[in-house]
């Protein structure tokens, strides 16, 4: 039969060629027809869903459709030679099979995918497209082969299981022993050569090799329940279920397997990483697919190109090396980490940016609002601290002026005294009177206490003096507005206007500037104090507006006269205005001490002091300070 | 003509003790209660000095200090206060006060301070009186003699007054000798300083020799 379909195959070949032939003499002044499409059988032993295969697949089309942009069409056939069992009748009927399928239309190039497909493509290739390439592709621990036929190449991987060993070692240092799990068939060589490897791997570390070759799915569950957490195990594999029982997909197996045993599995294909096992160096079956691909390609022009190895690939689990507590460290480099969490920068970057860019906005508004507070603090501190002096001043010029009113009142009395007893002990100068020299000696004493008591006025009056008084050139706009900085709060929360009638031109005046500060304070306090008594009176009229105060300043040939007018009752006692002596005072809370200090200060500036009072309309208070001269001293 | 101090203050116990006080030390006292008492006394032109306190009501120390300058008789001014703080003294001496005295003051100060006003007093009036005199004899002199005074108080020859003059060397010899006699004052000097006395400018005096009558003619 085969020689009959060979014969009728050559035939039809041939008759195709000679049209093919003809055609193309007839066109040869045609601009060149598009080129053929290619055909490519990919042949494999195992069933399509095999998550290597599917990789396979994934690999070699997408490069194909890179390197080759059309052009191809691609036959694949699943051979699934494990799920029937005996493969060397099941490959005999496969290859009829296959003939009688694609015998009349030859390929361009043949994949096979492991060995037992390369043997039988090699094999039939004569049968079934004769002038096919045969791109070669093995499965991890398959030999490449040491020889190929004429118009062959092949992709080979080289991982092999005693790398996988020697990872499991790197990983578990300590451990004990090294399991296999495996089934003869379908691979008998690869099995083979696997336990070869382990058990090199497991002597020359001393270790115990473990075989779980050939077992049950319950017997191999058991075995693996009892497996020391001291353990490598190697998974190479699990497709049927001996004897006649299931067939399954060794990489789902797998994921029952891992559920089963606390020891590490390790395994050798990139699709078993993610179903339960640490890793392995494995073959990258899609990298695998592409390197067949660009032979596919390579192969359409001239001889079979050169053989291409890719390399293995650690492959490892974030999942289990995180179960099993393996540091990154410990991971070689270049390896492959699946499953890895992404890291929160990963996640959530623009997130992170956007919170971030609002931490440094408000970060900055804050700082904004700080300083603003902090230069509103240092404003509020430094007029406080200018309160603070003036109500120091305010005291010391009260106190002092007090204990200068005192020591005047009583320097008075006291001189009068000195007088009479000097005036007495004169009259005593002859000894006429009886008790002469007694009263000589009363008069001493009197006159000595006397000097005492003067001699104490006369401290308290110099420790007065050296009060502080500091002349300088003072702003008379800046006076005033400082001075109504203080005194504005009470002003304003009484309803009391105050306006202002100084030029800015006005020269500067010689003088304390605290000093004259609590001057002006005294004086708008006297007038603010004159404005709610006549708001307060019970029985007048309520003013129309509630009054103000009016603080003019206007230079007046050598000096300056500020005036401070208010819209007050005027003086209750015209006397006030006259009479500077302490003490005298109509306000109930009042010390008398207001204008007294003001005269004190107004005439330690040698200026002069006016008040004139206009009753039941206001009182007006005319303070003339003289002009700041330069090169004038304190 | 007594020569009295004058006791101002508004402080009547003060003014009292003061009084009895100075009175112990032999001094002739008159009391006032205010400036205005005071510039209203009798015996305006005697001789004396004025203590008075500094701070009064009304017219105080200084106000006083300034219209005794200006009067006929500015008897010197003690200041007696009760303050005493520097600013005010100063000013006070400045202003030509005698002493300023606290009104505590030790007897030794108290009576050193009038003593030195009263003779002071005592000088002034002197001087016044000098001045008074001079002036009274050189008013007194007719316009020729006033001409020749002139000329000798600037310090100008007879050839060079008669040129000025307009008349002979030998009448202003004569208008001289008539000028010396009149004075009973015969040297240059002398008669320069009796100018000076009765306190004539060289201007005050030219005035006066152009508008006083120029008295007999020489003939000669």
């Amino acid at each position: 039969m085969p020689l009959l379909r060979s014969i009728l195959r050559a035939v039809i070949s041939g008759a195709l060629s000679a049209a093919c032939l003809g055609a193309a003499a007839e066109t040869v002044a045609d601009p060149p027809q598009p080129p053929r499409t290619r055909r490519v059988l990919i042949i494999d032993q195992e069933a399509p869903t095999r998550p290597a295969f599917v990789e396979f697949m994934r690999g070699f089309r997408q490069t194909l459709a890179e390197v080759a942009d059309g052009g191809y069409e691609i036959f694949i056939e699943n051979l699934d030679l494990v799920r029937l069992g005996r493969l060397d009748d099941d490959l005999e009927q496969a290859a009829g099979w296959l003939l009688q399928k694609y015998g009349d239309a030859p390929f361009d190039v043949i994949v096979p995918t492991s060995a037992i497909t390369r043997d039988f493509v090699v094999a039939r290739r004569a049968e079934l497209s004769p002038d096919a390439t045969i791109v070669a592709v093995n499965r991890p621990g398959e030999m490449v082969g040491s020889s190929l036929p004429p118009k062959a190449t092949y992709a080979a991987t080289t991982g092999t299981i005693t790398e996988t060993i020697r990872l499991g070692f790197a990983f578990f240092p300590r451990a004990r022993r090294v399991a296999v799990i495996g089934q003869t068939n379908p691979h008998p060589q690869l099995l083979a050569s696997v336990i070869y490897d382990a058990r090199r791997a497991t002597e020359s570390r001393g270790v115990e090799f473990v075989s779980l070759v050939d077992l049950s799915l319950i017997d191999l569950k058991q075995r693996l329940r009892t497996l020391p957490s001291d353990s490598i195990v190697v998974y190479i594999g699990y497709w049927k279920d001996e004897p006649g029982g299931m067939t399954y997909v060794p990489a789902v197996v797998l994921e029952t397997l891992c559920r089963e045993t606390k020891a590490p599995i390790f395994g050798g294909l990139d699709t078993y990483v993610g179903r339960g096992i640490v890793g392995g160096v494995c073959t990258d079956a899609r990298a695998l697919g592409a390197a067949a691909a660009r032979l596919t390609a390579a192969s359409r022009t001239g001889p079979p190109p050169e053989p291409v190895v890719v390399p293995p690939l650690v492959i490892l689990d974030q999942r289990a090396l995180d179960r099993f507590g393996i540091p990154a460290s410990r991971i070689p480099a270049g390896a492959r980490v699946m499953f890895r969490e992404p890291g929160f920068w990963d996640r959530y970057w623009i997130q992170a940016v956007g919170a971030g860019v609002l931490f440094v906005l408000q970060a900055l508004l804050i700082a904004t609002l700080v300083q603003q507070l902090r230069r509103r603090r240092r404003a509020e501190r430094l007029v406080d601290e200018q309160r603070a002096l003036i109500i120091h001043a305010g005291r010391v010029s009260t106190l002092g002026q007090f204990a200068a009113s005192l020591a005047h009142e009583l320097g008075q009395p006291l001189g009068s005294m000195l007088n009479n007893i000097e005036a007495a002990s004169l009259l005593l100068r002859d000894d006429s009177c009886p008790h002469a020299a007694e009263l000589r000696e009363i008069l001493a004493d009197l006159a000595a206490d006397d000097q005492r008591a003067g001699a104490v006025l006369d401290r308290i009056r110099a420790m007065v003096r050296r009060q502080r008084f500091r002349i300088a050139a003072v702003n008379v706009t800046a006076l005033i507005r400082d001075t109504l900085a203080l005194a504005g709060p009470r002003l304003r929360a009484d309803g009391i206007q105050v306006a202002i009638d100084c030029p800015a031109s006005l020269p500067p005046i010689a003088g304390d500037e605290i000093m004259l500060q609590q001057a002006l304070l005294n004086l708008i306090g006297n007038s603010a104090d004159a404005i709610r008594a006549t708001q307060e009176q019970p029985h007048g009229r309520l003013p129309v507006s509630p009054g103000g105060i009016t603080i003019s300043a206007t230079r007046a040939g050598p000096m300056i006269e500020l005036a401070v007018i208010d819209t007050g009752g005027g003086l209750e006692h015209p006397e006030i205005a006259t009479a500077i002596e302490p003490f005298l005072t109509t306000k109930e809370t009042g010390l008398g001490m207001g204008l007294p200090i003001v005269h004190s200060i107004i005439e330690q500036h040698e200026g002069k002091i006016e008040i004139v009072d206009d009753p039941g309309r206001g009182v007006t208070v005319r303070l003339r300070l003289p002009l700041w001269e330069e090169g004038r001293g304190t | 003509m007594s020569t009295t101090v004058h006791l101002i203050d508004d402080d009547e116990s003060f003014l009292r003790s003061m009084a009895r006080r100075l009175g112990g030390h032999g001094y002739r006292v008159a009391t006032y209660s205010s400036v205005a008492e005071f510039l209203l006394r009798p015996d305006q032109e005697d001789p004396g000095c004025v203590l008075t306190d500094l701070q009064m009501p009304k017219r105080d120390g200084f106000e006083l200090q300034q219209l005794l300058a200006a009067s006929a008789n500015p008897l010197p001014v003690v200041f007696v206060t009760g303050k005493g703080d520097i600013p005010t003294s100063v000013r006070a001496m400045r202003a030509g006060a005698e002493d300023f005295l606290t009104k505590r003051v030790p007897t030794s100060e108290l009576v050193g301070a009038i003593d030195r006003a009263l003779s002071r007093n005592k000088r002034e009036r002197a001087a016044r009186l000098r001045r008074a005199n001079a002036r009274q004899t050189i008013e007194r002199l007719s316009g020729r003699e006033l001409q020749m005074l002139l000329g000798i108080v600037k310090g100008m020859q007879n050839k060079e007054m008669a040129e000025e003059y307009e008349m002979s060397e030998r009448t202003v010899k004569y208008y001289r000798t008539m000028l010396t006699r009149r004075l009973d004052i015969y040297a240059s000097v002398d008669l320069a300083r009796l100018v000076q006395d009765a306190g004539i400018s060289i201007e005050e005096l030219t005035n006066m020799a152009a508008a006083a009558p120029p008295g007999p003619l020489h003939e000669e």
